[in-house]
């Protein structure tokens, strides 16, 4: 009898999943609505797209900024697909907003891109057609009409999942301007009251914009409005420049806010500096319970910022090393990344993250061939013939 | 069917989880203990048997999605009386009234459970929700209710005192016990390695976790694995016995598992199937 009732509710469940936002697909695992995190190979580890209804934590690299990045790319993702966009932070957000990166122009050459055009086989040709190893996500090249940002609903369709953005380029002001973004400088907020946290703060603020612009999942879907989602991206929560009363108060904001998101269209992308909370490296229970509570957890460690020596092999192709401690798992009980990822091939992979001029990327962690990468000299000194070899007698 | 290889290892009576007994299920980050949870639901609701969830960390919509790739339809059985979801998740922290008709999902039997301060008081209207529910829909003789909280870590680390959890803890037990059902929850303990000692959230986490240890009869304990990340071994788990339990056809033992779409399988160690 539980078959025959399953079978109604499938149809409704297909229903659900359809209502579709612009820029997202669905998980050709579970079915779950993704949307792009503005890096291809971040989307990749976390199995296609941040899920909607989502928290992204980020543990931030020590004393370089590399996780600053993965913010930016999420927002200009978001104001690229014409999401309703919120950014806070305790460092000047409207600062922020202005150095995020912006969408690369066809007609730019991109040195690193045609290098990899003609990297042809000088020998051993006959592998030539074979399939090349791939330590990367490629980016297929988007040929899109439209620079400007494009209204939202109007562009539904052709609305690729993820723009390839140029670190190179800063966002065009016309585009801040016709964006809808949120700016919460929590800073602004500490002298005002004390009886109610900064994160209390935030937290109404975000369900202010949830309310206010009917990402609520059950609003928007009785009043037939055209759904749009909200990024909301958290720059360093936490550190020492957010007031906090208690330990107890990031994990209640933390909390709610899944619950918030769970039941609406946002998704969230949040950095902490955890390293100040640990003393050498290990995890600390306070980190360790917002991780619980988050629904994908990464950590980005660069070179620059450790303290151990690192190898020169190393450090000459990656600038750190990128670790996944949890991966987002909704609605399954398995993440969709173990059957879907590349780049992570089920978990088992070691990363590494790069940053080139006008990119940043994950890629699997892998040592260089056996005496490095620079072109093998043949000196033949035996074929200069006026010479006399000083070792011929 | 619940998976098929853990109730070969648990051997409990028709599959079903023992009557006016506590099972404790501990996880950590890397290896996550809610996939326990769904087998002890789906066994239950196969059974014709009640359950009440309190999903303290995820919505319903979750388990409705896992259940029904088990075999089991939540909503059906909710409104056959059969299952309860009490949302501790959406509206724990915020004002019942703010929230009381946007956010619920009309295809689910949900009481909005709501938590303004972290006071006793608090976790007393909580305890009376839940007792108000199981009286009024699990009562009856052969309904054998199964409270799950999922996971019960969330009331500590949101701020509850340590002592007041153990109580309404204690309460739900007693509560249990009467309608002759089982308790199972589900918490963390990450061996964290604490950067002082005077740290006052490690000491709370320590009490709670070995205060519940001592309170339960089973524990289903699940870990990483010690050598790191396996393909083919989602990770470790031991089945024990709690300090009060001297039931003789019990059987502690150790077991690695994989976690497979829509089934997950238990084998001793060393045996993984990509392993042969």
């Amino acid at each position: 009898m539980n078959n025959s009732s399953s079978f109604s509710s499938f149809k409704k469940n297909s229903l659900q999943t359809s209502k579709s936002l612009p820029g997202a697909r669905l998980s050709p695992y579970n079915g779950q609505l993704l949307l792009s995190t503005g890096v291809p190979s971040l989307d990749d580890i976390l199995g296609g797209g941040l899920p909607v209804g989502t928290i992204l934590l980020i543990k931030e690299d020590k004393h370089t900024g590399y996780s600053k990045l993965l913010v930016k790319y999420f927002l200009s993702q978001g104001i690229a697909s014409g999401h309703h966009v919120l950014f806070s932070s305790a460092e000047d957000p409207s600062n922020f907003i202005k150095g995020l990166p912006w969408i690369t122009s066809n007609d730019s050459n991109d040195p690193d891109e045609k290098a990899e055009v003609d990297d042809k086989m000088k020998i051993a040709w006959r592998y030539k057609e074979m399939k090349k190893f791939e330590s990367g996500i490629k980016t297929t090249p988007t040929n899109f009409k439209h620079k400007q940002v494009p209204i939202a609903g109007s562009l539904r369709q052709e609305q690729p999942f993820c723009y390839t953005f140029d670190l190179t380029k800063s966002i065009p002001q016309p585009s801040i301007d016709s964006a809808s973004i949120t700016l919460v400088d929590v800073t602004k907020w500490t002298d005002e009251q004390h009886d109610e946290s900064i994160y209390d703060k935030l937290l109404s603020e975000i369900r202010r914009v949830i309310d206010k612009n009917n990402f609520s999942s059950s609003a928007s879907s009785s009043t037939g409005v055209e759904r749009n989602a909200l990024r909301i991206g958290i720059h360093s929560i936490a550190s020492p420049l957010w007031n906090s009363n208690s330990p107890h108060d990031l994990y209640r904001f933390f909390h709610a806010l899944r619950g918030l998101l769970r039941n609406s269209t946002g998704l969230s992308v949040i950095t902490i500096p955890a390293h100040l909370y640990t003393s050498n490296s290990e995890p600390c229970s306070f980190i360790r319970r917002i991780e619980h509570i988050s629904d994908a957890v990464v950590e980005l460690e660069s070179f620059a910022g450790s303290s151990a020596t690192v190898n020169n092999v190393y450090s000459a192709s990656y600038h750190g090393l990128f670790h996944v401690h949890k991966l987002p798992t909704i609605n399954s009980l398995i993440s969709p990344s173990v059957k879907l990822s590349i780049l992570s091939g089920g978990g088992g992979n070691n990363l590494g993250f790069k940053l080139r001029r006008k990119k940043f990327s994950i890629e699997t962690f892998h040592l260089p061939p056996e005496g490095g990468l620079t072109v093998r000299k043949v000196v033949n000194s035996g074929s200069d013939e006026g010479k006399k070899d000083p070792y011929d007698f | 069917m619940g998976y098929q290889t853990l109730d070969q290892a648990l051997s409990f009576k028709n599959n079903l989880a023992p009557l006016k007994r506590s099972i404790l299920i501990t996880d950590t980050l890397l290896a996550q203990g809610n996939f326990l949870v769904h087998h002890f639901i789906v066994n239950q609701i196969k059974a014709d048997k009640h359950v009440v969830l309190v999903g303290l960390s995820q919505n319903f919509n979750h388990y409705l999605n896992i259940g029904r790739k088990l075999g089991v339809n939540l909503t059906v059985s909710s409104q056959k009386g059969y299952f309860s979801f009490i949302d501790g998740l959406t509206s724990l922290t915020i004002n019942s009234s703010t929230i009381a008709s946007t956010s619920l999902l009309p295809t689910a039997m949900i009481t909005p459970l709501s938590i303004t301060n972290c006071t006793k008081e608090t976790l007393l209207n909580f305890y009376n929700i839940i007792k108000k529910i199981i009286t009024t829909h699990h009562a009856s003789a052969n309904s054998n209710v199964l409270l799950i909280f999922d996971d019960l870590s969330v009331l500590i680390y949101s701020g509850f005192k340590v002592c007041d959890v153990l109580e309404f803890w204690g309460a739900c037990r007693v509560l249990i016990e009467k309608y002759e059902g089982t308790l199972i929850s589900l918490i963390h303990s990450d061996e964290v390695t604490g950067s002082s000692s005077t740290d006052n959230i490690d000491f709370d986490d320590e009490i709670f976790i070995k205060s519940l240890i001592y309170k339960s009869e089973y524990l289903l304990s699940v870990r990483g694995l010690e050598s790191g990340f396996s393909r083919d071994v989602s990770g470790e788990i031991t089945i024990a016995r709690g300090p009060k339990n001297f039931e003789k056809w019990f059987r502690p033992i150790t077991l690695h598992y994989k976690i497979l779409d829509n089934n997950v399988q238990f084998f001793a160690k060393g045996f993984s199937q990509g392993v042969f």
